[in-house]
């Protein structure tokens, strides 16, 4: 699924690679695994920046919020 | 009432949760550990992560040379469906004080349809009961990570097909919330789109989880 993937940035300092056959180094890692939990949350949280304590919600988007979800997990 | 009545009050409910989370987490390790990371690895992500999609897609991402920009999109795209999970919660979680942040991390797919579906039993407090819910369901995760972790590097498994583990609880996932609803629409919905662009775009264009 993601062969497409190439090299983009150039090589990862590849000296620094190879602690325990880690492909990657471990700065790169971490920058990664962070980068993937920075943007997981951002998806979780946006309805509670938009929508804060107190905030009248439209019904609208109280709808979709009943009707969406099962649509989405049974897309998946 | 404290927070140990809450946690023994919300334990049984967690249970379809624990047995998925636990074979999805050992698969996530398995699949990370073959890439050469040992399961400190699979467990800190699990940690900072909480995602099982995003996870089993984020493996792809230990390669020379990927770019910061790409993870984080192709991280969007298969997370993007998060944004609709808290417009549901958004009352409920808003009178949990500074937990909401937990519970916000913590909004996956299956403590989602959890917290959505679960009554809360009499005697325990709504915001106590909740949260034990997600903290319990983390712990089955981050434990599944470690497990896989540590089989996948002692042992050679051949990770071939083990995503498979993802689409099977998303299926159980799928017939509860069938069992569960009155209206059933959104359901049709959502399969019936999922079909649709199937046929338009080909099996080859479409990101399929895993």
């Amino acid at each position: 699924m993601i062969d497409h993937i190439g090299p983009v940035c150039g090589q990862d300092q590849a000296g620094k690679a190879g602690d325990e056959g880690m492909p990657v180094s471990v700065g790169m890692s971490l920058l990664i695994i962070l980068a993937v939990a920075l943007t997981t949350f951002a998806t979780r949280v946006v309805p509670f920046l938009i929508f804060p304590k107190g905030k009248e919600i439209p019904p609208v988007i109280q709808y979709l919020g009943r009707v969406l979800t099962p649509a989405v997990i049974g897309l998946l | 009432m404290g927070y140990r009545q809450a946690f023994r009050k919300a334990f049984p409910y967690t249970i379809p949760v624990l047995t998925g989370y636990l074979f999805i987490g050992i698969a996530f390790g398995v699949m990370f550990a073959e890439k050469g990371y040992s399961f400190l690895w699979a467990v800190l992500m699990s940690l900072l992560v909480y995602a099982g999609s995003g996870q089993y897609l984020a493996v792809n991402f230990f390669v020379p040379g990927v770019s910061l920009l790409q993870v984080v999109f192709l991280t969007l795209m298969v997370n993007i469906r998060h944004i609709f999970y808290g417009i549901s919660l958004l009352e409920k979680f808003h009178s949990m004080g500074p937990k909401r942040w937990y519970m916000i991390f913590g909004l996956t797919d299956e403590t989602y349809s959890l917290l959505c579906t679960t009554r809360v039993p009499e005697g325990v407090e709504e915001d106590k009961f909740l949260f034990a819910i997600s903290i319990m369901n983390q712990s089955y995760w981050v434990v599944g990570s470690a497990i896989g972790g540590l089989a996948g590097a002692m042992l050679p498994i051949n990770s071939e097909g083990i995503d498979f583990a993802m689409t099977a609880l998303f299926v159980v996932i799928f017939v509860e919330q069938w069992m569960d609803q009155k209206n059933r629409i959104p359901e049709m919905v959502g399969v019936a789109a999922a079909f649709l662009c199937l046929q338009i775009f080909g099996a080859d264009r479409i990101v399929r989880l895993p």
